[in-house]
């Protein structure tokens, strides 16, 4: 890296440890990492003034700009979030076969290590943008917790209301690892809506208009975005298909404005929202319900609310309280 | 020292001497059960001596704090103060403390025992007040911070332990008093027994014209409770050379017995075994329900309403504790657990519907004296 030219190796230890000392902070310290960052930063951003004084004296960083020590610390940090966040993203994508993609495309059959390459950058482009990556937390917590293996598996064993609904690819087989492949890509993909990509926005939006993923209406508006969405990834992502993408966009969408053939996009929509807030919760009391469990108990509650579809929601409630998720 | 580390080790001895106290007072009964030697007996006896006083002087110096905080009624009422005065200040005062003048006073063979002491230690024994208060000190288990999670837990299953063992306490000692079924009652039995075998003798010597001690010693060779005969022209029978008697027989294990003209000295130490295994057998009946609250109680609970309190008390105050409550259908009526229906069913949708209305808030959970401490840290 330039920096590591630029400055002493004792320059960077300090900064790795200041860093490390920020996490620490117990506050920080019981969020996972990516949440943490977004603290961090934030707390960095609203209080860069007092904080430039403090990195001058020298029990920080004396021999460093306050800008110079800042843009360490932020190259630190991503440092840290990329490794503890992006393994089993890539454990995914490099081990997968996603040529089933093709019999769903439109563009003919392309080179799974090339499809596969060409995704991991584009997330890789998607995770490097700081207000992307903040959004990213349920995508890297669904591959964390293997969520969506789990949830699969069991709606492909039980073969109820929602493995009716999503069987309906019929180019593609119905078997597990497929379908779980395939809603994995659909979830990597979904991060997009947050990314700027000039001329999409502008096209489809216009300036003061509601945004994707904030509104559920304006199903023109909607269309339109995905439209100028798949213009532009189609080139970036050769291999995935059109519907597969625009799957991705509607999963931030509620159940009643989706068609029926959307079922995928309820279903990620359901997993991302149960993720959103997921964390290792440290649980004293063996009256509780699990998470997963205890989410989608609640979620039942709230699914005209939020926009959850009921029927899956009561489905994946009988998966998490069988297996005591 | 810390004050800090002296407090773990006063926390932590306690526990220790109490459960040493108990463990003294059953081997103090097996001791007599099993009729060990006397030295084993008095040793046990002094040991019982020290723990009734070390009780005794942590009930004061607790008092005196206590007081000193003007806490006293409190400490009395809600911190087991009254389970610490009667397992303690009592047994010392009506049964170590004379029982152990007696034992510096008095050698085995004589055995003399002053009759106030005696009328003192014969109604304490009667009715087994030290076994049954020293068990008592099992309650003070209870006390043992980090037994359990919960303060509710603790404190309930206190409240629960400790009104069994005081109501079986309470009821062993009035059915001791009442049937008299103790070691006084037996000695007294017993020697108006040997009382009348004697009259019985010298009349039988009188009328047939017999040689007394020929008819008494003839008549009670075999009698294996007799140790000693003591004639009144000086002349004796012993089954048991002095260091025998001395090394098996401590003041309370026999009796002695007046009559026209002899003395006898008469073994009790069958009824003082008699004695020890009911007294054994009480100990576990006072310390049975005391583990099964403990334990069990407790556990039981904890899952049924400390944990679920514990649980609405997560859920209503921390953002992020978002988890429901397990309502069984055989609790489902109780008042806590339609309170959890409700926390479950309206509360917690509610919360999340607020949580995700709310924008990201502009507090952090980080401060500035937090990052400064990194320059502290070096």
């Amino acid at each position: 890296m330039v920096q590591a030219r630029r400055y002493s190796n004792s320059e960077l230890h300090r900064i790795k440890e200041f860093t490390g000392h920020l996490f620490e902070i117990p506050s920080i310290k019981k969020e996972p990492l990516l949440i943490g960052e977004r603290l961090i930063i934030n707390f960095i951003e609203k209080n860069i003034q007092e904080l430039s004084v403090i990195f001058k004296t020298p029990g920080f960083f004396p021999d460093l700009g306050p800008a110079e020590a800042v843009e360490l610390i932020f190259d630190d940090i991503y440092d840290r979030v990329y490794a503890s966040s992006l393994q089993p993203i890539n454990s995914f994508l490099d081990n997968t076969d996603l040529s089933f993609f093709d019999r769903l495309s439109e563009t003919g059959i392309v080179d799974d290590m090339h499809r596969r390459r060409k995704l991991h950058d584009f997330v890789l482009t998607l995770f490097r943008d700081r207000e992307v990556r903040y959004r990213m937390y349920p995508v890297i917590a669904i591959f964390r917790y293997n969520a969506a293996d789990r949830y699969m598996s069991e709606i492909f064993n039980r073969r109820g209301y929602i493995y009716k609904e999503i069987t309906r690819f019929d180019r593609i087989n119905t078997d597990t690892d497929t379908y779980i492949s395939l809603i994995k890509v659909i979830i990597l993909l979904r991060s997009v809506v947050y990314y700027r990509i000039d001329g999409v926005y502008e096209e489809a939006v216009p300036p003061g208009a509601v945004k994707i993923p904030d509104a559920a209406a304006e199903t023109e508006c909607v269309n339109r975005y995905t439209d100028g969405l798949i213009r532009y990834l189609t080139s970036k992502l050769p291999g995935i298909p059109a519907g597969i993408i625009r799957l991705g966009v509607k999963s931030h969408l509620p159940a009643d404005k989706l068609d029926e053939g959307d079922s995928l996009a309820k279903l990620v929509f359901i997993l991302c929202s149960m993720f959103q807030y997921y964390r290792d919760a440290e649980n004293p009391y063996r009256v509780n319900e699990p998470a997963e469990k205890s989410w989608l108990g609640i979620a039942k509650h709230n699914s005209g609310y939020a926009g959850y579809d009921r029927d899956m929601i009561d489905s994946l409630y009988l998966i998490a309280e069988d297996n005591n998720w | 020292m810390s004050s800090m580390v002296k407090r773990k080790i006063f926390q932590n001895l306690i526990p220790a001497v109490i459960i040493l106290s108990l463990l003294q007072n059953f081997i103090n009964e097996y001791a007599a059960f099993v009729m060990w030697s006397t030295v084993a007996i008095t040793v046990l006896f002094c040991a019982g001596v020290v723990f009734d006083l070390f009780f005794s002087v942590e009930f004061i110096v607790k008092s005196l704090k206590a007081a000193k905080r003007k806490e006293f009624i409190s400490y009395m009422k809600y911190k087991n103060g009254w389970v610490d005065l009667i397992s303690s200040l009592p047994v010392l005062i009506l049964y170590s403390v004379p029982f152990f003048c007696i034992l510096l006073k008095s050698n085995a063979q004589s055995g003399t025992i002053s009759p106030l002491a005696f009328e003192i230690l014969s109604v304490v024994t009667t009715i087994r007040l030290p076994l049954v208060l020293r068990s008592i000190r099992v309650v003070k288990l209870y006390g043992i911070t980090g037994l359990h999670n919960s303060e509710m837990t603790r404190h309930h299953t206190s409240a629960a332990g400790t009104m069994a063992v005081i109501t079986a306490a309470v009821v062993i000692m009035l059915w001791s008093g009442i049937t008299g079924f103790s070691d006084p009652e037996g000695n007294n039995k017993r020697s108006t027994e040997y009382s009348r075998l004697l009259v019985e003798l010298e009349s039988a010597a009188t009328l047939n014209n017999l040689d007394f001690r020929e008819l008494c010693e003839n008549t009670l060779i075999s009698d294996h409770r007799l140790i000693k005969i003591n004639y009144n022209d000086g002349k004796r029978y012993e089954k048991l050379s002095e260091s025998e008697f001395s090394k098996y027989y401590n003041s309370g294990d026999y009796i002695k017995v007046s009559g026209k003209l002899c003395s006898l000295t008469v073994s009790v130490k069958d009824l003082k075994r008699e004695n020890a295994r009911l007294n054994m057998l009480i100990f576990f009946i006072l310390l049975g329900p005391a583990v099964a609250f403990m334990l069990l109680y407790s556990r039981h609970f904890s899952l049924t309403v400390s944990d679920v309190a514990g649980a609405l008390n997560s859920g209503f105050r921390k953002r992020d504790y978002n988890l429901m409550i397990k309502i069984k259908n055989e609790y489902k009526e109780e008042e806590l657990y339609r309170l959890a229906q409700f926390y479950n069913d309206v509360y917690l949708p509610a919360k999340l519907r607020k949580r995700d209305m709310k924008k990201e808030g502009s507090g952090s959970p980080i401060t500035m004296d937090a990052v400064k401490e990194f320059d502290e840290k070096g």
